[in-house]
């Protein structure tokens, strides 16, 4: 696993962080809305390869989390008229974790292929009740309303602007976190069960309670991801839960690069602004992002954070020979 | 509401509705069983199949033609897919990502092709009818669909037992490197199971067509029921597919029927009672 | 007290019977041989005692203690270890996490979730003790895959005792190594301290000669045939003729 540490490889942590600073002084209104969205996808689908990526477990339901968060927020605010950010939030995430260690129950049983699908079934069953549910969630009308209330010190986050740098600490928070998390002893030991549950288990491990923990942290996150969408929408709606949204992360990640840490983030960039670029010429998006991905698994299976590395490998080696 | 006849025509609408999930899933877990691939892409395989034939019944005003175009089409879909684009890639998550972008693909193509709004096959007036049972009417066109996906069910039952190819292919869902070592040429085995099943996604499509209209964003939809069926089924078991659709057919119909604000939720609801009983599926390996 | 007892242990797969009635113990510290041809449930039985199958009919107990019922992970927290016949390491991880992770699995930080492993300096000293003396030290940040062969059964070989167990079973520990490799590894068990039984499951006759054990199973279609010092089992007549027409 690529290591960005502290030490000699600071720049590549401190420039992204000031671009990130500076960019609404200087970028279009509608430029910090689409980074907004960026960073949020970002942290889901960070939260996402920590099964994936880390673990080996590759989910098809993660969205389920998505939208438990996002529901959790819009409800207390629109409908039960709690005006606290940071309660809604906590909220939110703590929502998030209790759903995702009853589903996470049923699930980690399981690997591979029937993971896949279990997690996709499992996500749809929240679906299901999302649209279903209509004095709760409002059906298939969903939420609105869903205001931003003030995060304290009287900064109003309606300012897009500000919202964006609210979004940042979380976003900044967040990877921290997980980072942390990855390089720490279970972070490798998810990484081992990825390569070889039976090795791990004939090892001492208990494989389960590991994937159990990770499947847990990630729907958290997720969740978290999804409090901060609906509060930049404005409404939550049953989109958030649905295939088509675990469908978009798992993309994102698979383009980005499931073996690299920030290979998500970047995958989260790639997809979403292409295809808000896309988008303004043509309604056909996702027809460039199916082709994105094919390409991208063919030619770059590490995605393209690993591309990168691997020509970053290359290029020092040559100067080395030079 | 209870009488016999009301109770059996939705027992009937509910047969028929497995029956198209039957001949959906039952491509899947071929492809499952021989090949170790979830095949993503299977709900577009189904939109694509319906597309088709329908704009060629409605070009040629061939009714079977249509269906039969509808799923040889899908097939040289899967053929292509599985030829050029499965071969390069020596994992089967990766064909499984490949898989994916396809679902991308198609779904544009379709929106690109056909627009947004449903599209109904017509049926020729012989099937457009309805007949009476229990002085209740039932349509003619069901009842074929209730055939057809018996006759399917008979032949691939027939295929898997009695033919050279089938026992290969039930060789292969139960030991796929046996059957490379005796020799069998694995490619090939791949080649023919993937089109097959691309071509029963595609005629699933099509021959529900009369009744469930095509329209962007059923390939989510219908790639949601085959993976509840072929999981309630149990993976790689064509038995499964068959049981699983006709389970989750009626437990859709009646749960619609008697709860109503539950509707949906009802399918999700059989998979997880069937997950903790036994979670590897009804006639699932374990 | 004994290391291991197996007793009466059945295992089959469909038609197939791998492991017919088995019976045997192992005295702590006792070094065992088990020799047979293909097929006949070596590693089946190998298995059948950590866990990764659960037997038909039977019983194992490990230090007086049942563990029929019990999963992989907590017998090898019994003191179990074990190497596989077909390579399994962690292939995309580098060489040193493979042996950290294999230091620290019994250990307290085993679920640490917040400081870098980096951190964690006596399980790197740990790690350079046991990898130097076979060469492995210098290949610490290459990934496994990219090892070869030979280094990567020695590797194998250096997880399992990593993990410091009271019973370890080794599984064709040297299937095909150099003579070299292979009289590296004779060392290595050689150099294992008296107190830990083994099992060692070997094709390679001078492997178990080379060894001096203290006692050899014959197994034949799953059954124990012969049993006693490897020179008995030199001169048994059954062995001589299971083993007949095969050159090792």
């Amino acid at each position: 696993m690529e290591r960005i540490g502290y030490g000699k490889h600071w720049p590549v942590v401190a420039i992204p962080i000031v671009l990130l600073l500076v960019f609404p002084q200087v970028a279009s209104f509608y430029s910090v809305i689409l980074l907004t969205e960026v960073l949020i996808y970002a942290i889901f689908a960070t939260s996402l390869n920590l099964e994936l990526g880390y673990t080996g477990l590759p989910s098809l339901g993660h969205a389920a989390f998505f939208g438990v968060g996002g529901y959790t927020l819009g409800i207390l605010i629109a409908k039960g008229g709690i005006h606290n950010f940071w309660l809604c939030v906590i909220a939110a995430v703590l929502a998030s974790a209790v759903v995702s260690s009853l589903l996470g129950f049923f699930s980690i049983r399981t690997s591979g292929a029937f993971f896949l699908m279990l997690t996709f079934a499992l996500a749809q069953f929240v679906w299901g009740i999302a649209w279903s549910w209509r004095s709760l969630t409002g059906g298939d009308d969903g939420i609105s309303g869903v205001s931003r209330p003030t995060p304290g010190l009287t900064i109003s986050i309606m300012n897009e602007v500000n919202f964006y740098y609210l979004v940042l600490l979380f976003f900044a928070g967040t990877l921290f976190l997980l980072y942390r998390i990855c390089r720490s002893p279970f972070g490798h030991v998810l990484q081992g069960i990825r390569e070889s549950e039976t090795r791990m288990q004939a090892l001492g491990y208990d494989t389960w309670k590991y994937k159990y923990v990770a499947f847990i942290v990630a729907g958290t996150f997720a969740g978290l991801a999804g409090a901060l969408k609906a509060c930049q929408d404005g409404f939550v709606s049953p989109a958030y839960p649905s295939v088509v949204t675990s469908g978009m992360v798992l993309l994102m990640c698979l383009v980005g690069g499931t073996r690299i840490f920030l290979g998500p983030t970047l995958g989260a960039a790639v997809v979403w602004v292409v295809r808000s670029i896309v988008s303004s010429y043509t309604e056909y998006w996702s027809f460039v992002l199916g082709c994105i991905l094919i390409i991208a698994v063919m030619f770059a299976p590490q995605g393209i954070a690993g591309y990168l590395v691997q020509v970053r490998g290359l290029l020092k080696r040559a100067r080395a020979k030079s | 509401m209870f009488d016999l006849g009301s109770l059996l025509n939705l027992a009937m609408s509910g047969i028929t509705f497995g029956m198209i999930l039957f001949l959906l899933a039952a491509g899947f877990e071929l492809m499952f069983g021989v090949m170790r691939i979830i095949n993503m892409a299977h709900g577009s395989f189904f939109m694509l199949g319906a597309y088709l034939g329908i704009s060629i019944a409605r070009q040629t005003h061939n009714f079977l033609f249509g269906i039969l175009m509808g799923a040889v089409s899908v097939g040289i879909v899967g053929l292509v897919t599985e030829r050029f684009l499965f071969r390069r890639l020596p994992l089967h998550l990766q064909q499984v990502y490949v898989t994916f972008g396809i679902i991308y693909i198609l779904a544009d193509i379709s929106k690109w092709a056909w627009g947004s709004n449903p599209y109904v096959l017509s049926t020729p007036a012989l099937l457009a009818g309805s007949v009476t049972i229990l002085a209740k009417p039932f349509p003619i066109y069901r009842l074929v669909l209730l055939g057809v996906g018996l006759l399917t069910a008979l032949g691939l039952w027939l295929f898997q037992e009695k033919t050279r190819v089938g026992s290969i292919v039930r060789a292969g869902v139960d030991d796929r490197e046996m059957v490379g070592v005796i020799g069998i040429n694995i490619k090939l085995l791949s080649t023919l199971v993937f089109t097959g099943g691309a071509l029963l996604a595609g005629f699933a499509g099509i021959m529900a067509s009369p009744i469930i209209p095509v329209l962007p964003g059923i390939d989510w939809d219908v790639m949601t029921l085959a993976m509840v069926v072929v999981v309630v089924g149990g993976l790689g078991s064509l038995r499964g597919a068959l049981v699983g659709g006709l389970l989750i057919g009626l437990a859709d119909t009646f749960g619609k029927f008697l709860l109503p604000q539950v509707g949906i939720v009802l399918i999700f609801l059989v998979l997880a009672v069937v997950l903790i009983i036994r979670p590897s599926g009804i006639f699932g390996g374990g | 007290m004994h290391a291991l007892k197996v007793e009466a242990l059945s295992k089959s797969f469909g038609g197939l019977q791998a492991v017919k009635n088995i019976s045997f113990y192992l005295d702590v510290g006792e070094r065992r041989g088990i020799i047979g041809p293909n097929g006949a449930g070596k590693t089946t039985l190998f298995n059948l005692v950590t866990g990764q199958l659960r037997p038909d009919a039977g019983h194992i107990s490990m230090f007086d203690r049942d563990v029929t019922a019990m999963p992989v992970h907590q017998r090898i927290k019994m003191g179990l270890s074990r190497t596989f016949q077909v390579t399994n390491l962690l292939p995309n991880l580098t060489v040193i996490n493979n042996v950290i992770l294999a230091i620290q699995a019994l250990g307290p930080t085993a679920f640490g979730m917040f400081r870098p492993l980096t951190d964690y300096k006596e399980l790197y000293a740990e790690a350079q003790r046991l990898m130097t003396p076979w060469g492995l030290w210098e290949t610490s940040d290459m990934l496994v895959r990219n090892l070869s062969y030979g280094q990567q059964r020695c590797l194998e070989l250096v997880l399992s005792i990593a993990l410091k167990p009271r019973l370890l079973l080794l599984d064709e520990p040297t299937c095909g190594m150099t003579p070299t490799e292979v009289a590296s590894i004779t060392k290595m068990i050689h150099a294992l301290g008296k107190d830990i039984a083994i099992i060692l499951i070997a094709h390679d006759m001078d492997l178990i000669f080379g060894l001096d054990l203290d006692s050899v199973n014959v197994l034949h279609y799953g059954q124990m045939v012969a049993e006693g010092s490897p020179q008995e089992i030199k001169l048994n007549s059954t062995v001589k003729e299971i083993y007949l027409g095969t050159e090792d």
